[in-house]
């Protein structure tokens, strides 16, 4: 999935672009403000904002304004693969399929019909819809070979995209190359017909990816001479793109602000999901979180796109619970690289997830308004969740106390070698265990939960906080940077699988030189055999049971500390009506309304 | 054979001696007299007793902890639930309590225990830095004021080029370059406080190096130089055996001034996050972290207090020595 914003799920982040993601998926599990009554320590959830689709309410018309710390990654739909990003692609674009606000199964929107999976699974048939026009100045209609291009798009390497490779293993597809070429497994036999033949039986899972924004049409040929640069000019200047959604980018300045207008050619009746109430949307980013949180909490009219820091959510809880909501996000941890030394030790790894107080993790992110402590990699949004060991985990006694133990940390230490349960061998490049982590909060205390953890076994550590963008881009998601704790990472699905909860950040086959989503960088092939072999399952009880135990070898690799399984914590205006995309656990622009 | 100083010095105590015994005269020698004169300014006495407990807290920081019975300053209170719990549901800092007389810190970490070691980095990387620059300022100075000339012009530009640094972030840049592994330049320049000092004393040393300079170009235009030339002195024994005592008195007044500028530079680079590695504490760090917790007025309070009332009394303390040591300016 999506890397997570810094503040609200908390960190997701992933990068703008590994492998992964696609629309984030969501689960049938997922919850909204007041689903559930109460939190495990008695704090009421009743009262919070109601964030479902309310159309006798809501009117169309206005600006809609958003606010946001967070700045955007990539906002090319081939590219984009980041939580904030795909509230601006997902109103601007129409991929092949999409989740709505009240339905965590896919639901066409370019596509005309759900996707044909060929018993052998090795074949995907979409069928788009007929009379979809592309925004001026293109002004034509989308054909089944604009949404090749948009695969084509996705293959190259200079758009950047994260999780192609992952997710469409089609055949003749690689993204080694810098041009946009043709694929020899898409066929395009008609106007509204596009047919993926892939290399293993892989479509009951690429069929969910295609809710992926990536899958959205291009126009064919047109992005020849945009694509030659990396990033794209569509990503670098995305005013220029085409657009097939409600709204089009009118004005861009990075990290600042975004203006979008309505896209004359876009058709209500033949969309059939999104209402698009706002005339405009106006998003100012780079705010102060904190100012922002306030400022939204004070408006009538602002959305706020990432979460409030832990004082305002306590704010926002305590004095204006009707403008916060609370819905189920994804897992945070702490990855170990087990490339480099010391953590190339199994024994290390599972003395670190031992002394780990998980307990003081999760209240770094605010406490149990959002999330709670996590015992293994499939979380409890994701289908299979219960298969995995639901909320007890797979037993380990090394993550059996969510505050720490000292005892199994030491018997640990002993098996790695350290008979005084204190760490006395060598060091990386770095010479010391180097953490990186977001700077902004709670990035610094999550990197100290881990520090004070590392130091009670007797390791020397160095912290290192960085810009989100630039942890991901510079240290965690570049190999060659050998991190050995990225403590500040969060995951989302991409769409409600084990496949997208464990593939790009545990298999050794997402593994990546640059924008690297797998941060542990784990390559073990016995859980990239179980990965690669539940996805080829098409039934579920099996497939889940398979990723299951995919998910236990993670845990007993100890390839990173399951930290948090995260809710994401959300305000907005006293009058604005803000609809939540639980599949994206963030607003919806097209389903928002002003007030 | 030196006497520049100490010539204005017996003139002083000729006059107070008069005026304090009339009729007699009493020789004192010129640290009495100044002894005399600083410990008559009261507010710089407080000021020097404040200064004396503060360095006895920081270099007993481990046993006033104890003492007084809190939790160390990098133990997290943050087991929850429980007794070791100091944090809200919300994760939130809790404040002042018979546990912790200053609240805790966004980690359950004492923010009294925090306060009393921050002290430690506060007094370490301005002594440190302040003596480097001072010994760089007083030597470069020397140096250029003594020789004058092409020597003269090009120690005076390079302080000009030094001055002309923004510091900040000069500072940011060498902490960010020189953060990971091994530092910089062999390890010469390590992470955290060895950084602070390094940018600190190379960023202030320029300063104390003009007014030496200026001071020598005076000094070495006397008689006493001329006479200890044409006793065949060397240009190396005129410097340090004549010129440099008469310097003392300049070098201690500044050092007191640049001192607390010093403190709170080791606060402002650490509020940026350029400082001591966590989870060492400093005072500026403290003051960062909190203004996050803008609704937890005791994360910030206790911390800035601490360093107000530190800058304070060094700039009492350096205006006393200042009006002890140079009547003239006196109040």
């Amino acid at each position: 999935m999506v890397r997570l914003s810094r503040t609200a799920l908390a960190p997701l982040a992933l990068a703008a672009c590994t492998i992964a993601v696609a629309a984030c998926g969501s689960s049938n599990n997922k919850t909204t403000s007041g689903s559930r009554s109460s939190t495990p320590a008695g704090l009421s959830l009743s009262g919070l904002a109601s964030t479902k689709p309310n159309p006798s309410a809501q009117h169309m018309g206005g600006t809609l304004n958003v606010i946001s710390a967070e700045g955007w990654e990539h906002l090319d739909p081939q590219a984009s693969y980041f939580q904030i990003d795909y509230l601006v692609v997902y109103a601007t674009q129409t991929p092949l399929y999409t989740f709505t606000p009240t339905s965590d199964t896919p639901q066409p929107l370019l596509a005309s019909g759900p996707p044909q999976v060929s018993p052998d699974g090795k074949t995907v048939t979409v069928h788009i819809k007929s009379g979809w026009k592309f925004s001026p100045p293109v002004n034509r209609v989308v054909t089944s070979k604009d949404v090749a291009w948009a695969f084509e798009r996705m293959f190259n390497a200079n758009v950047q995209n994260g999780y192609a490779s992952g997710y469409f293993p089609i055949v003749g597809a690689s993204q080694s190359g810098t041009t946009d070429k043709p694929i020899s497994g898409i066929s395009t036999p008609d106007a509204t017909t596009i047919v993926f033949h892939l290399t293993k039986p892989f479509g009951e899972t690429m069929a969910k990816a295609l809710t992926l924004p990536g899958t959205a049409a291009m126009p064919a040929g047109s992005t020849v001479a945009a694509d030659k640069s990396s990033p794209s000019k569509l990503d670098s200047n995305p005013t220029t793109q085409t657009f097939t959604g409600p709204y089009m980018i009118k004005s861009y300045s990075p990290g600042r602000q975004l203006v979008l207008v309505r896209n004359p050619n876009w058709s209500r009746s033949l969309d059939g999901i999104r209402p698009a109430y706002a005339d405009k949307i106006v998003w100012n980013a780079g705010a102060d979180p904190a100012v922002a949180a306030r400022q939204t909490l004070d408006s009538t009219n602002l959305l706020m796109a990432d979460g409030p820091p832990s004082p305002e959510l306590k704010l926002a809880y305590q004095t204006k619970k009707s403008q916060l909501s609370i819905a189920p996000l994804g897992a945070y941890y702490a990855a170990l690289n087990t490339t480099v030394p010391p953590f190339n030790n199994v024994n290390l790894r599972r003395a670190v997830l031992a002394i780990e107080n998980r307990e003081a993790y999760l209240l770094a992110r605010g406490g149990q308004l959002v999330g709670e402590v996590a015992t293994h990699f499939i979380y409890p949004e994701v289908p299979g969740f219960q298969q995995a060991g639901g909320f007890k985990g797979f037993g380990e006694d090394f993550l059996a106390s969510p505050t720490g133990n000292k005892t199994v940390a030491c018997k640990y230490m002993k098996l790695a070698g350290y008979p005084n349960c204190k760490y006395t061998g060598g060091y990386g490049q770095y010479g010391s265990v180097l953490i990186v982590g977001a700077n902004t909060d709670p990035g610094p205390q999550e990197m100290q939960v881990v520090q004070s953890g590392l130091q009670q076994l007797g390791f020397k550590t160095t912290i290192k906080a960085v810009p989100q963008q630039t942890m991901y881009s510079k240290f965690c998601g570049y190999v060659k940077a050998h991190v050995n704790v990225c403590p500040t990472a969060g995951w989302i699905e991409d769409f409600p699988d084990p496949y997208a909860a464990l593939f790009v950040p545990f298999s050794g086959e997402a593994i990546v030189p640059i924008n690297n989503s797998n941060w542990a960088v784990l390559n073990d092939p016995v859980v990239n055999h179980l990965i690669d072999q539940g996805a080829g399952i098409s039934d579920l009880t099996q497939r889940y049971q398979v990723f299951a135990q995919a998910d236990k070898r993670i845990v007993d690799d100890a390839a990173a500390i399951p930290e948090v399984w995260a809710n994401n914590a959300l305000v907005e205006g006293s009058k604005v009506h803000g609809v939540l995309d639980p599949w994206n656990d963030d607003w919806n622009l097209s389903f928002s309304s002003p007030s | 054979m030196s006497i520049g100083s100490e010539l204005v010095l017996e003139s002083e105590a000729v006059v107070e001696a008069v005026e304090l015994v009339p009729g007699e005269v009493t020789a004192r020698s010129p640290w009495q007299l100044f002894w005399r004169r600083f410990r008559g300014d009261r507010v710089a006495m407080v000021s020097v007793v404040f200064i004396v407990l503060l360095v006895l807290m920081a270099i007993l920081a481990h046993p006033i902890v104890s003492a007084i019975g809190v939790t160390g300053p990098n133990q997290p209170n943050n087991v929850c639930p429980g007794p070791n719990c100091a944090l809200d549901l919300f994760g939130q800092p809790t404040g002042p309590s018979s546990a912790h007389p200053f609240g805790v810190d966004e980690l359950g970490r004492d923010i009294l225990a925090r306060t009393i070691y921050g002290a430690r980095v506060s007094l370490e990387v301005a002594f440190i830095a302040t003596s480097a620059a001072v010994l760089i300022g007083v030597a470069i100075g020397l140096i250029a004021g003594f020789f004058r000339g092409w020597v003269d012009s090009l120690l005076a530009r390079l302080m000009d080029v030094v001055l002309a640094f923004p510091i900040l972030l000069l500072a940011i840049g060498l902490a960010s370059a020189c953060s990971l592994g091994h530092g910089c330049m062999g390890g010469l320049i390590t992470p955290g406080q060895v950084t602070l000092i390094v940018v600190i004393a190379l960023s202030s040393w320029p300063y104390i190096g003009r007014i030496i300079r200026g001071q020598v170009l005076s000094i070495r235009e006397k008689e006493f130089i001329e006479s200890a030339r044409s006793l065949g002195a060397s240009n190396t024994r005129i410097m340090v055996r004549e010129i440099l005592p008469n310097l003392v008195a300049p070098i201690i007044v500044y050092a007191s001034l640049v001192l607390p500028t010093n403190i709170l530079y080791e606060a402002a680079l650490s509020f940026l996050g350029v400082g001591v590695q966590p989870p060492t504490a400093s005072w500026g760090q403290m003051i960062a972290e909190a203004a996050t917790y803008n609704t937890s007025w005791w994360y910030m309070v206790f911390p800035g207090v601490a360093l107000l009332l530190t800058v304070l009394a060094f700039n009492l303390v350096g205006d006393g020595l200042q009006d002890a040591l140079n009547p003239k300016t006196g109040r």
